[in-house]
């Protein structure tokens, strides 16, 4: 095939095609059905955001919760020590004073 | 609608012993606050039954042999009040700071179990038992020396002898109120309140 008949072929193959008048119509038509449908959401879905929400603000509150009674436990355990510290100071110098008292003549 | 209060304080009567039994032992500290302001160093704790099972839970929770035995010491302890103050100077405080605890030290309830005054040291310290029967509901116990004024209330039942025992494996009875050493039991650090 010379180059000349390559040609021609092509032309005739590539000749212009009027699309038509509702070529533009049709395009559009079909675009429309090829999207599909945007979902609003639904009352169903909203119940199920805030479920999910409300179990993970509970667990967070629940973690929370025991982190404040971890630290407040802490706390009083320092303070428990502290005040047995102080009541022992306290009996060591009524020890203190009792034997002074016994050592001294009479 | 005139009987509604009657049948209100009918309904609360029963509930008064149930009040008075949860107060037994317990004494009204006053608010101290003036002589912690004139305080050089001092210590104000209060641990109420809550607080107290909170800290039972923690030493529970910890395998130091001397923690099993703060806990089984403190296991009919109710609450631990403590108020201490000490001064730069002598005669920071009154008389009548102390006269408004030892008026709460009456019998039949109260009963004084040790009472020392060294002379030589102007010190005085009382130990008063709460007892209901063979049950001890509360102890307090009152220092007063010329630079210091310490004042504890503990509610419920301790073992003196038992705390006795534990002098120096807590880091208890090694130091002044206020200057306690660090716990020889393994605490986490907590972020205590600061004591002044």
């Amino acid at each position: 095939m010379s180059e000349h008949e390559l040609e021609q072929r092509l032309r005739s193959v590539m000749r212009p095609v009027d699309p038509g008048a509702d070529f533009s119509e049709r395009v559009l038509a079909r675009i429309e059905a090829s999207t599909p449908p945007v979902r609003r959401p639904t009352r169903a879905r909203w119940g199920s955001f805030a479920l999910a929400a409300c179990v993970i603000a509970g667990i967070g509150l629940m973690h929370w919760r025991q982190e404040v009674q971890q630290q407040r436990g802490l706390q009083a355990s320092e303070q428990l020590l502290q005040a047995l510290n102080i009541v022992s100071v306290q009996l060591s110098d009524v020890r203190s004073i009792v034997s002074r008292q016994e050592e001294s003549p009479r | 609608m005139r009987f509604r209060p009657l049948v209100l304080i009918s309904l609360l009567l029963p509930l008064l012993p149930m009040t008075a039994a949860a107060q037994a032992g317990r004494l009204v500290l006053p608010d101290f606050s003036a002589l912690s302001k004139k305080a050089s160093q001092s210590v104000d704790i209060s641990l109420d039954p809550s607080l107290m099972g909170l800290a039972s839970g923690i030493f529970a929770g910890n395998s130091n042999p001397n923690a099993a035995a703060v806990k089984d010491l403190a296991g009919e302890v109710r609450g631990v009040y403590v108020r201490s103050y000490k001064f730069d100077e002598d005669g920071a405080y009154s008389k009548a700071d102390v006269d408004a605890i030892r008026a709460q030290l009456v019998a039949p309830a109260w009963v004084s179990l040790v009472s020392t005054h060294d002379r030589k040291q102007q010190s005085d310290v009382d130990i008063f038992v709460n007892r209901t029967g063979n049950h001890t509901e509360g102890m307090a116990i009152i220092t007063s020396k010329p630079r210091e004024l310490t004042i504890v209330n503990i509610v419920g039942s301790i073992d003196l002898a038992k705390l006795g025992q534990l002098q120096g494996q807590l880091g208890v009875g090694l130091g002044a109120a206020g200057e306690q050493p660090a716990p020889k039991i393994d605490v986490p650090r907590a972020n205590v309140p600061k004591v002044d």
